[in-house]
């Protein structure tokens, strides 16, 4: 959590090579019992997506069925599935945040990045509540926002259009 | 009698842990967690050390764990050379290099920033209180959080230095697996995880070492909202649930253990591979473990952000790759666990407690908390308080003073309404029951179980109807979708509680809402389904009015709902974090 990822989304643009380096990510994984899951996740923390290619490819690549994969994919909330944005801001809504403020912050934001790039999710307590309410940019957080503070966190996002 | 490998060891972490507590040189410490970092603890470790290095006095800096005290992060420690260290608390990047050289140059304590003196010696001249009398620490026990704040988390050295490891020699040396399993049982230790079975008697299940794997699984996917305490030892003392690991599995005679972890989890993930790392390297962890007939391999499972996983034999599933869908049982995972080999699942802290069980000795841990469970319990602390962090208290003492002490009482000077605790799988009850022990049972009878150790204090202004929505939310998301009664209920339930909060609430509801909530308690496979019910149904038993209000009035009293407000006015939840 100590370091942005947003250099390795913008490495992982172009398609073929996005496709090759899950591939290469997934085949470290051959023959590790219960490999699927591990394999799947490497990719998404290191490309920030899951490349659709992917799906065929791991499903060949450890021995598994499309919809297995499939499966896994849309089970656990930490996959995206396709290139969205490389700029996302996550806004925890979860009761702890949600108490303190998580729905004005969300607003707050929304309004902030309203004519940008900047992708804005709610997502699931990242564990973090001791500083509710958090957001995160690409994964880095940040705690005990008021609406004005988590709007200027949101408009001094470096690279967005 | 320690072994010769132990006391080598010991030997060389004490000479380590004196370079860095050097006592004649000047000792810094910034406490960096992945909660510190959110609010710019990173950047204050920056700014500290490039202070030091311009400074003429011989300084150490160190990057310590998080002590706990979420609410003054960042958190910093500062030890003058041959004084006590200091705790001081909010210390930004902008105040960092003046704070460090008002003490360490010009003899200026800053009482202003500090917290408190580390240990039971008073500075003369000073009048900073000592840590340990101040209102929030005064009723705290620290067993599993001792190192918390005080070593660099991951650092081996630093861990022995502090009476690490000395329990497992002794476990490995002096006793024999089933000494343990009795000892563990007789210490009276219950999973923390918040079904609170009694550990040693779990263990038992495992029957007779036979031919073939054994495993140990580690449950630290602790979901519930609100709930941050096995993130916070895999984060700040990883090496004492690895001791802890080892213990347990000879005791079990378990040749291999998972440690489930979510992948999200950057740093406690990056510190815990650090402690293990570590381990394997010394031989600690692998063959012939301290030159016994003892050997154990660890593996660290990073996995996927889903809530069901906490289900143990969903977490089995997750373990193997799959969905994590839980299964039937019987069979039991003692017998049928994880890729069909016999596995126990304990909860981070229930192993974590390990050590200290086997150092303390059962009877004197058994000394602490209550009858019906014995020892520590380590808190979240969230909500609307004036101090949110970790703690960790002897079981039953007065859970008024938890909140008014430990938690420094309720912000804004607000009255508090309710305590939501044990996550949303848990349940609620009025501030007015308030008055009675922090323990596990006496808990679950006033409807708000503690369960893995959250706390979410909520004041006045809070509307219970659209905390339960938010909390009903969150279970129809995270059903696995493998019981129809769970997955249609939590549907069902969520879009009736967002009904009343627009207006829309009929006569009934209030029934129909409980009758489904019955419904996936007698359907479901696992605790996800069956303890759903646990917020609303007491949400209902105590702010009953407040939801007949919402109802039959369309009124919010807390003024949250916005398509129920009679007068313009800004929600109270969300102006009261300005």
């Amino acid at each position: 959590m100590t370091s942005s990822n947003g250099v390795s989304a913008a490495q992982g643009r172009d398609a073929d090579d996005a496709r090759q380096r899950a591939r290469d990510i997934i085949s470290a994984y051959v023959g590790h019992k219960g490999a699927l899951l591990m394999a799947l996740l490497d990719v998404q923390y290191q490309l920030n997506y899951i490349p659709e290619t992917t799906v065929d490819d791991a499903a060949e690549i450890l021995g598994y069925s499309q919809p297995e994969v499939w499966g896994v994919l849309s089970f656990y909330s930490d996959f995206s599935v396709g290139q969205g944005s490389d700029h996302f801001v996550d806004v925890c809504i979860d009761a702890p945040c949600h108490v303190t403020g998580a729905r004005s912050i969300e607003r707050s934001i929304r309004d902030a990045v309203a004519d940008s790039d900047v992708e804005v999710r709610t997502i699931s307590c990242p564990r973090l509540c001791n500083q509710a309410p958090v957001v995160a940019y690409n994964q880095k957080w940040r705690g005990q926002l008021t609406p004005d503070t988590a709007a200027e966190f949101a408009r001094n996002i470096e690279g967005a259009a | 009698m320690p072994s010769d490998i132990y006391n080598t060891l010991k030997q060389e972490a004490d000479a380590a842990w004196a370079e860095w507590d050097n006592s004649s040189a000047a000792r810094v410490s910034v406490g960096i967690s992945a909660a510190a970092l959110t609010v710019g603890a990173g950047e204050t470790l920056e700014a500290i050390r490039r202070t030091v290095e311009e400074l003429d006095v011989e300084t150490r800096l160190l990057e310590v764990g998080d002590i706990g005290f979420s609410w003054a992060d960042p958190v910093v420690h500062i030890a003058p050379p041959n004084m006590p260290r200091i705790t001081y608390g909010n210390v930004n990047a902008d105040a960092a290099p003046q704070l460090i050289r008002d003490v360490l140059v010009d003899g200026n304590l800053r009482p202003d920033l500090a917290l408190g003196v580390q240990g039971d010696m008073l500075i003369a001249g000073s009048d900073i209180p000592l840590l340990d009398e101040q209102p929030w620490m005064r009723d705290q026990l620290r067993l599993l959080m001792a190192n918390f704040g005080h070593i660099e988390p991951g650092n081996l050295m630093h861990y022995v230095a502090c009476g690490g490891l000395e329990p497992l020699d002794k476990a490995l040396h002096e006793m024999s697996p089933q000494d343990v399993v009795d000892m563990v049982r007789n210490s009276g230790l219950r999973g923390r995880g918040g079904a609170l079975f009694p550990a040693g008697v779990k263990w038992s299940f495992m029957g007779p070492p036979g031919p073939g794997d054994r495993y140990l699984a580690i449950n630290g996917e602790e979901g519930d909202p609100g709930a941050f305490t096995d993130a916070a030892i895999f984060e700040n003392d990883p090496h004492r649930l690895l001791e802890g690991v080892l213990i347990a599995s000879y005791a079990m005679g378990a040749n291999k253990s998972y440690i489930h972890i979510r992948a999200e989890y950057r740093l406690p993930l990056e510190r815990l591979r650090r402690a293990l790392h570590e381990m394997e390297e010394r031989g600690l962890v692998g063959d012939n473990i301290m030159g016994t007939d003892f050997s154990h391999e660890v593996e660290i499972e990073a996995t996927g952000h889903a809530y069901i996983c906490g289900e143990e034999t969903a977490l089995m599933e997750s373990v193997e790759g799959h969905r994590g869908a839980p299964r039937p049982r019987p069979p039991f995972p003692a017998a049928y666990g994880i890729f069909g080999r016999p596995t126990t699942i304990n909860n981070v802290k229930t192993i974590s407690y390990v050590p200290t069980v086997l150092e303390m000795g059962a009877e004197a841990f058994a000394a602490i908390g209550t009858e019906n469970a014995s020892g520590t319990a380590m808190v979240s602390l969230s909500g609307h308080i004036n101090k949110p962090g970790i703690a960790e208290i002897p079981v039953g003492i007065n859970l008024t003073g938890v909140i008014e002490n430990v938690a420094g009482g309720m912000r804004n000077g607000k009255r508090p309404k309710a305590l939501q605790c044990g996550g949303p799988l848990g349940g609620i009850m009025s501030a007015d029951e308030m008055d009675m022990p922090t323990e596990f049972q006496a808990m679950t009878a006033k409807g708000s179980p503690l369960g893995s150790g959250g706390i979410l204090a909520l004041d006045e202004d809070t509307c219970i109807v659209d905390l339960v929505k938010n909390i009903a939310e969150f279970i129809d998301e995270e059903s696995c979708g493998k019981c129809f009664p769970c997955r249609k209920g939590a549907t069902h339930i969520s879009r009736l509680l967002a009904t009343i909060t627009e207006g829309y609430g009929q006569e009934g509801d209030l029934a129909k809402m409980q009758n489904v909530g019955t419904a996936m308690v007698q359907g479901s496979l696992c605790g996800l389904g069956q303890l759903a019910p646990g917020v609303l149904n007491n949400a209902i038993r105590y702010f009953r009015a407040e939801f007949e209000e919402h109802i039959d009035e369309k009124f919010c009293r807390a003024g949250s709902c916005a398509a129920l407000m009679r007068a313009p006015s800004e929600s109270p939840a969300e102006a009261g974090v300005a």
